[in-house]
């Protein structure tokens, strides 16, 4: 993406250079910037707003992908809303990514990904269990930080879903 | 007073995470699960909705039962498979319904053309065919309209003498010697038959034909035929 850009930027600034006295003003479609994966937060997909197992299944990789989202771009406000203050795991990784992106941190790479989905019904709530893996990645803890590279890797989690929020979020040992 | 000095105490060991071990190698910032929840205690969610009898005692940990979610990557879509004894009359059309249905309406079974006729010789090629019949019904079974469709795909040719033989044409009947056989000694009668092997496919309320793995084999009636030695004969002219 970072390379798209480059090359739209090489290509304007040619347009610039060819001699024509008049400044071109780029066109709507060429000035546009092509969205990342990461620019906008992830959509909820309709299934995730199902009140059964499978909308719960589905609401569980949907806060995956939000997480994923608020990691690498440090913009936790999708994630807290589908996360319920009482959620000390929620909490904890939404602290993560703002702390880690004031301090002029970052991550890159390594999104979670979810597999082995099971899902329980708790009569008011849902319980999800699940593995999330990622690849090796980058962070940085702060802008004076060295680069730290982390390992790929995965665990295992349970969440609690409750009306499209994520109440408990901990690991499967500890459940 | 007292009360309130236990009560912060048990706070305190629930609210204070238990000291973790420093990593020297791994950054707090890591977003390792194992790093940054490990702290996390499970609270059992009560189970509200679940009435529990006058003469039971609540469980002290209700048990779950999970279900697994296999995940289409491209469709999306969790089937998070449920419980076996689920209602009858709400469960889904499977395959092995539509292969009892065809089985009850009963497959054709196709009788065996026989050359030269009710008699043929020893060592000599005796021809086998058989007409295919086309199979399309119609039915409804656990409230869908399903069209069933069989076509044959193999013959087994049942000689009579013990031996058999299979084919994937219905053979023709002469001067055409696709399926023959010769028999090697007399018999007064043998009961040559022909079973047709079909592979059934189906649709559902109208929609994309399915082929079923399986395949239902229709044994045919027997014929009966004489098997006669060839025996030279001098006459006298």
């Amino acid at each position: 993406m970072r390379f798209g850009g480059i090359a739209l930027a090489a290509v304007l600034m040619l347009g610039a250079c060819s001699g024509d006295p008049t400044p071109k003003e780029p066109t709507g479609t060429a000035s546009k910037p092509t969205p990342t994966s990461t620019a906008t937060p992830p959509a909820m997909p309709d299934q995730a707003k199902e009140d059964s197992k499978e909308g719960a299944a589905a609401f569980v990789s949907h806060w995956v992908e939000a997480s994923n989202y608020a990691a690498e771009t440090g913009d936790v406000e999708q994630l807290s809303s589908l996360s319920s203050s009482g959620c000390g795991g929620c909490k904890t990784y939404i602290d993560l990514y703002r702390t880690t992106y004031d301090a002029g941190g970052y991550f890159r790479g390594g999104a979670w990904r979810t597999s082995d989905v099971e899902v329980a019904d708790a009569g008011e709530s849902f319980i999800v269990r699940v593995t999330v893996s990622w690849a090796a990645s980058k962070f940085k803890e702060h802008a004076d930080d060295s680069e730290h590279i982390e390992g790929a890797g995965s665990d295992k989690l349970t969440f609690e879903v409750r009306d499209q929020r994520v109440i408990q979020l901990v690991l499967r040992s500890a459940e | 007073m007292k009360q309130l000095v236990v009560l912060a105490t048990v706070l305190m060991a629930a609210g204070v995470p238990s000291a973790a071990i420093a990593d020297p190698d791994v950054s707090p910032a890591s977003r390792r699960p194992s790093i940054q929840i490990k702290a996390e205690k499970f609270r059992i969610p009560e189970i509200g909705s679940i009435a529990i009898g006058k003469n039971q005692v609540p469980e002290k940990r209700p048990s779950f039962i999970f279900f697994q979610c296999p995940v289409d990557a491209d469709v999306g879509n969790y089937g998070c498979r449920d419980t076996p004894d689920d209602d009858d009359d709400e469960r889904d059309l499977t395959e092995g319904d539509v292969l009892r249905a065809a089985r009850e309406i009963g497959l054709p079974r196709l009788p065996v053309s026989i050359q030269p006729g009710e008699r043929t010789l020893v060592n000599a090629d005796t021809i086998f065919s058989t007409a295919p019949v086309r199979f399309n019904h119609s039915v409804t079974l656990l409230g869908f309209d399903v069209d069933l469709v069989a076509t044959p795909t193999s013959y087994t040719w049942h000689h009579g003498d013990g031996t058999s033989r299979s084919t994937s044409k219905p053979g023709r009947p002469y001067p055409a010697f696709d399926v023959t056989h010769r028999y090697r000694r007399a018999a007064d009668v043998v009961r040559p038959s022909v079973d047709v092997t079909y592979q059934v496919r189906y649709r559902v309320d109208g929609g994309a034909w399915t082929t079923i793995s399986q395949t239902i084999t229709a044994p045919g009636p027997a014929a009966e035929l004489e098997v006669r030695e060839a025996v030279p004969v001098l006459t006298k002219p």
